[in-house]
């Protein structure tokens, strides 16, 4: 049994020790010799005693060891160290600050060319370090930070498309990609507009409106309903006002998209006109196979209605509508002619599950929410349609103003098309509405004065603003009916009601986006499909393997979600998910088949995201593994301390397997770092990364890199040592502390599309708080983001930012 | 998680038929990309001038292109040895053996603000960013991207008017989808060539298909244009009052952020009115199909984008186009060819052998696709000419060495004659540390954009004619 998986069973007691952390929790409980307590936090002190510390203590220190390259005019990192100090500076750079900290708490500084500090010197630095920035901390003034105006990106496009008309078909996936920033495509600053994107919208706005026009459920003096339009006719099929005509045998094929695996009802519509003694005979063949054959005894003014279920096999469904009979017979009213025998289909279309791509008449009521009569005229019509059309479509109740324009529009067209086509005109340019395609947060109509609680001058965000912060957040989508209405009665300011809407969206199928886009980019999954293994050295590794990959980790993430675990359990756990192929490329016995199943771990490495095959191949090179890409990548999504970026003019590692090279990846690599310049960072990397070496560039797992036995033991600077994954996974969980305040930024970031900065450390620091009295639960980060300042209220972008 | 549609090479190029056989090429100029008779009567004038009804070449317009190649060349086997008449080709050049005559190379070219700066490691983001702007890149991963306009796109402001599209941007590379992109550059830097403006990067189009709809429209003009656009044109009209709406309620940094879009609905509606005033139906050239999705083979993606760089200049849809081959710092692999290893990493090559082998077999490569584009652009007449002798198409790499990250003596290649302005077919020596930029200048100013000034240019380029 490792730690982490003690930890779990352990929660009472780990509750009890919630304010120290997991690590001391673990220490104290006496489960795992040797792990060393995470340190208490740091208490703020009074700003004078920390300057006059500076200037007593601190200052001939940092100059004995530190100016020679980071004062005196030298800043070498960007790191300088003799500035005026006060409490202001710190709070300026805290960063820089945390970074110096770091460096001498492990260690790493000063490089071996310059005299290492004695260590109760050392110790007092990092002490001091701590407190100043726990005091800068303090006395930050509040500021709930600047986002600037978000334009949707594809996938939140997509999302909002589908729920705000019920048609699935994903028209995003043909813009330009959208850039990224931070490591999410959701930041509001590079989600950039150009006239291509613009193009995009329009035209794809023209689409969803036909789109809806065509489905079943009205009248369509425009087009032919469901999938008519789209029918491939064989020649001998006509078409009509009514429908396709089949004057004699022929078919016509239908291919809508559909969502594999999905059941659907195909819905046909059908008459005849009678010649001979028998009726029009239709045989229906769905994917080949023939679903129905039917004798169609309707005449055309009152056509049968015929229902079939079926399961979709692909993306798409080959439909197959025959008339098989073909008769004529001398026509008795009209000399020397004869009559057919016809079939004439009226309606073919499919319905699906919510959100699967059918488009059926549910999703067209949403927006066609009523019909002209002789109570309801026209116009009158017109406008209930597009008022609610345009309060959904942007997120807040429509304006009179905005709903005049479009019905110009629906007016204007009116007189050359049908009233819904008309409509749809208008329809159309509501999705081009930048109301629409950006998340509008309005400015106040005055200057918020600044006051010493409120010293950025903020306000509370509105509540529909409130709504779809939320909404994007959890789901990657616009707010369903339920928030549009807390927002309406103004109840998602009350911070209980907030939180079991919360809770609710959580559990909801939609917070599947959550769990694809911030794990699919934090864990980098999404690079899974782009990575290239060389096949002749690892013919296993394809893309069905590395969309295996993929899928154990949002399988795994999942769990994290839906059960509310600890979000320590990323680190290391019990169980992950396999299918037979993975299963057999990690060495699980017992997994056969393609699905996916829960299996819990018993004397395996695996278990945790940093060994999970996706991790380890996404950090590996095509031949080879990369221990500095691997310790690079803890750093980074683990730690939150990613190592500066590698001096120009430094190669990298040749390309080759250890036999080809003939010493072991481990001598080229401490060749490689012989500058004490390059060891001050790789010794932190490497070192991390060794602990990997027991996976191969495509996480499977081997006792051997070619003919040298593997070395998977590292030792980081301070003098922490470990040897393979396990006591690896020890370590990471002993810097629990940056691990949390690491996974709280990342979320942060997506929460609010936007980078964290250092005015930020205020609601880092009480989410932080606030997760780790909560046992780390999930639901702890994710509440804590929604009930922060940052989340809550908004200002004006100042000058310097 | 979508992924992108590729399917094997024969389905996609089956979309593209005949299209690319030689022949057919010619056949292509009477068709009209999509609204394209706006400036018909100007096109038919230019093109009658050319030669197809008589006259001298000079009213032919001048079409630029700018191809990027990621990650620097193996500058020994890409220089040819002596200044003068290109002779002797070296061995990264031999797939132009043929249009040895219709090249030159510009050796000594600097892009100095993809230097650091002071701003440390990113090169590949840098070079990128720099390449056609001549503008030094802000660094940072996310907020306050801040570049600068790219010689494409002055070019696509001043002539890009005349056509259905002022410019078109490809590439072959989508762009990353997750993670920080260059040693704390955003990805915006290191997958886009071409900006509009400071903080406006112009996407570019990966999917041939949608280049192709680009150029003719979705339905391959089979529906009522007229109706259409005067249906977008009352949808802009409420759109602009909308966002008029907008800029009241919202901030003053985001009234800024609303200018790009205000900005692309203008050049919408330009269009919208140039596809209005002329009654023309729309029709992609005779022969040429929608291609159906991206191509799974890399080489036959490289030559269906090039493709669809001629079709646009053949029929006049634009006369200015950028092609970023690969994001830079690409870490393709070229196991395909033999190559083991990956682009980036093997571009780090530490003058080892087996990776200079490998990185001399990519350069090869990439000429190969290159001089696939030149020789059809050269099967095309125009007039008494070529439509390649119309043209001036800039290839290169933001990086000299790939192993040094070098800005300075970068590998160019300087293809057509600029419409009788250019003289090509020799490789020309530059003073150290000329400004890529004066070479915009020259090329700016040989497709009548009066430009004097460009990033870092001193004036323009000697010796091009």
């Amino acid at each position: 049994m490792t730690c982490g998986r003690a930890r779990h069973l352990n929660a009472k007691r780990a509750t009890f020790f919630k304010a120290v952390g997991a690590a001391l929790a673990l220490a104290a409980a006496g489960l795992c010799p040797g792990v060393i307590a995470a340190e208490p936090r740091p208490a703020p002190k009074d700003p004078k005693e920390i300057v006059s510390r500076y200037e007593r203590e601190v200052k001939p220190l940092l100059a004995t060891h530190c100016f020679k390259c980071h004062g005196n005019g030298k800043k070498k990192g960007n790191v300088i160290l003799d500035e005026a100090f006060s409490i202001e500076h710190v709070q300026k750079n805290t960063l820089m600050w945390l970074a110096a900290l770091e460096q001498v708490r492990t260690g790493s500084m000063p490089p071996e060319d310059v005299q290492a500090p004695k260590k109760e010197n050392a110790e007092l630095l990092v002490k001091w370090m701590q407190e100043a920035v726990a005091t800068a901390d303090s006395v930050r003034p509040r500021d709930p930070g600047f986002v600037s105006l978000h334009r949707l990106n594809r996938t939140e496009y997509n999302n909002t498309i589908r729920d705000l008309t019920g048609i699935d078909f994903k028209p995003a996936d043909d813009f330009p990609a959208d850039d990224s920033g931070y490591g999410f495509d959701n930041i509001a600053d590079v989600l950039t507009m150009s006239p291509l994107l613009a193009e995009k919208y329009i035209g794809t706005a023209e689409t969803i409106v036909e789109r809806l026009l065509k489905m079943e459920g009205g009248k369509h003096p425009a087009g032919l309903p469901g999938l008519l339009s789209e029918a491939k006719r064989s020649p001998t099929v006509g078409q009509d006002d009514s429908g396709l005509i089949y004057r004699m045998a022929g078919n016509a094929t239908f291919q809508p998209r559909v969502q594999a695996g999905a059941e659907y009802t195909l819905k046909i519509k059908a008459s005849q006109q009678v010649a001979g003694t028998e009726a029009a005979k239709m045989v229906v063949k769905v994917d080949g196979a023939e679903v129905l054959a039917q004798l169609v005894d309707a005449p055309k003014e009152k056509p049968k209605d015929f229902a079939v279920k079926f399961k979709a096999k692909n993306d798409t469904v080959k439909i197959v509508v025959e008339f098989t009979n073909e008769f004529k017979e001398p026509d008795p009213k009209r000399q020397g002619k004869n009559r057919n025998r016809m079939l004439v289909v009226h309606l073919v279309d499919i319905e699906g599950p919510p959100g699967s791509g059918g488009a059926g008449a549910g999703s067209r009521k949403k927006v066609f929410i009523a019909e002209p009569s002789k109570d309801l005229a026209e116009p009158a019509c017109a406008e209930k349609i597009l008022k609610n059309f345009v309060t959904r479509a942007f997120r807040r109740p429509a304006k009179e103003a905005e709903v005049q324009s479009l019905l110009k529009i629906f007016t204007a067209a009116r007189k050359d098309i049908s009233f819904e086509k008309a409509v749809g005109s208008a329809l159309t340019a509501a999705l081009v509405s930048p109301f629409f395609l950006f998340r509008v947060e309005s400015k106040m109509p005055f200057a918020i004065p600044a006051t010493p609680d409120n010293p950025t001058g903020a306000w509370p965000l509105e509540e529909y603003e409130l709504a779809t912060r939320l909404s994007y957040f959890l789901w990657s989508t616009m707010p369903d009916d339920e928030l549009f209405m807390l927002a309406g009665q103004r109840m998602l300011k009350n911070a209980k009601i907030r939180e079991e809407q919360v809770k609710r969206m959580t559990k909801e199928r939609r917070s599947s986006q959550l769990i694809e886009n911030f794990a699919g980019q934090w864990l980098e999954l999404r690079n899974l499909d782009e990575i290239m293994r060389d096949e002749k050295v690892f013919p296993q590794f394809g893309t069905k393997m590395a969309s295996a990959m993929e899928r154990e980790a949002v399988l795994f993430f999942e769990s994290i979600v839906r059960e509310d675990r600890s979000i320590l359990t990323l680190l290391d756990a019990d169980y992950t998910y396999l299918n037979g192929p993975l299963a057999q490329l990690y060495g699980v016995p017992g997994v056969k088949g393609e699905e996916f199943t829960r299996v819990t771990l018993k004397n395996s490495p695996r278990g945790g995201v940093v060994t999970m095959g996706s991790t380890l191949a996404l950090t590996s090179n095509p031949t080879r593994t990369s221990p500095v890409k691997r310790g690079k990548w803890v750093l980074e999504q683990i730690l939150g301390t990613p190592p500066p970026p590698p001096p120009p003019e430094v190669p990298s590692l040749p390309e080759k397997t250890s036999d080809e090279a003939g010493v072991s990846l481990r001598k080229r690599l401490e060749a490689h770092r012989a500058d004490p310049n390059c060891a001050v960072c790789h010794n932190r990397m490497d070192g991390l990364g060794f602990a990997l070496e027991n996976f191969d560039p495509i996480g499977r797992w081997r006792d051997s890199d070619g003919k040298f036995p593997v070395d998977a033991s590292g030792t980081l600077p301070g003098g922490v040592s470990f040897n393979g994954a396990q006591e690896l996974k020890t370590v990471l969980l002993k810097r629990s502390d940056a691990f949390v305040r690491n996974f709280v930024e990342k979320m942060f970031t997506f929460a609010l599309g936007r980078g964290v900065k250092q005015y930020d450390r205020g609601s880092i620091n009480e989410i932080v708080k606030h997760v780790e009295q909560n046992e780390f639960k999930f639901s702890s980060v994710v509440m804590g983001i929604v009930n922060s300042d940052a989340f809550l209220k908004r200002r004006e972008k100042r000058g310097d930012e | 998680m979508s992924r992108p549609k590729i399917m094997d090479r024969r389905t996609a190029l089956k979309g593209v038929g005949l299209a690319i056989g030689l022949p057919l090429l010619e056949a292509m100029i009477p068709g009209g990309c999509f609204g394209g008779k706006a400036y018909a009567d100007e096109k038919k004038s230019a093109l009658a001038a050319a030669g197809m009804g008589g006259g001298g070449s000079s009213k032919t317009p001048v079409r630029l292109a700018f191809v990027a190649i990621p990650n620097g060349m193996w500058m020994d086997h890409f220089t040819p040895p002596a200044p003068g008449p290109l002779t002797n080709l070296p061995p990264s050049l031999k797939p132009l053996e043929s249009l040895r005559g219709d090249f030159s190379v510009l050796s000594g070219l600097e892009q100095d603000n993809a230097k650091a700066k002071g701003d440390g490691p990113g090169d590949h983001a840098r070079s990128a960013a720099a390449f056609l702007t001549g503008a030094h890149p802000f660094k940072t991963a996310g907020s306050n991207i801040k570049l600068g306009v790219s010689v494409d796109q002055i070019a696509a402001k001043a002539i890009g008017q005349q056509t259905h599209l002022p410019s078109l941007e490809l590439g072959c590379d989508a762009g990353r989808k997750a993670g920080e992109c260059d040693s704390g550059y955003a990805c915006a830097y290191v997958s886009n060539i071409s900006w509009a403006d400071e903080t406006t990067p112009m996407p570019k189009l990966v999917d041939p298909a949608m280049v192709f709809e680009r150029m003719f429209g979705k339905d391959n003009g089979q529906f009522d244009m007229q109706r259409k656009m005067a249906e977008r044109k009352s949808i802009l009209d409420y759109v602009r009052e909308d966002t008029r709406r907008l800029e009241k309620q919202v901030g003053l940094s985001d009234v800024r952020k609303l200018d790009e879009f205000t900005t692309s609905l203008r050049e919408l509606e330009r269009r919208i009115e140039n596809n209005l005033k002329n009654k023309e139906s729309v029709a992609p050239p005779a022969g040429f199909a929608r291609p159906t999705a991206i191509p799974k083979e890399y080489a036959e993606h490289l030559k269906l984008m090039y493709d669809m760089m001629i079709v646009a200049f053949q029929t006049d849809c634009t006369r200015v186009c950028s092609f970023q081959v690969a994001s830079e710092g690409s870490n393709r692999s070229f196991s395909f060819m033999g190559v083991s290893g990956a682009h980036h990493e093997l571009s780090h090559h530490g003058k080892k052998p087996d990776n200079v082998e490998a990185i001399k077999k990519i350069d090869h490569f990439y000429m190969s696709q290159f001089g696939y584009f030149l020789q059809r652009m050269k099967a095309v007449k125009e007039g008494s000419g070529t439509l390649l002798d119309n043209c001036l198409i800039m290839m290169g790499s933001g990086i000299g060495d790939g192993d040094r990250h070098n800005h300075d003596d970068l590998p160019i290649i300087l293809a057509g004659k600029g419409g009788g302005t250019a003289v090509p077919g020799r490789h020309i020596v530059y003073p150290k540390n000329t400004p890529l930029c004066n070479l915009f200048i020259s090329m700016l100013q040989r497709a009548k954009v009066t430009t004097t000034r460009f990033g870092d240019s001193t004036g323009p380029l000697a010796q091009l004619s």
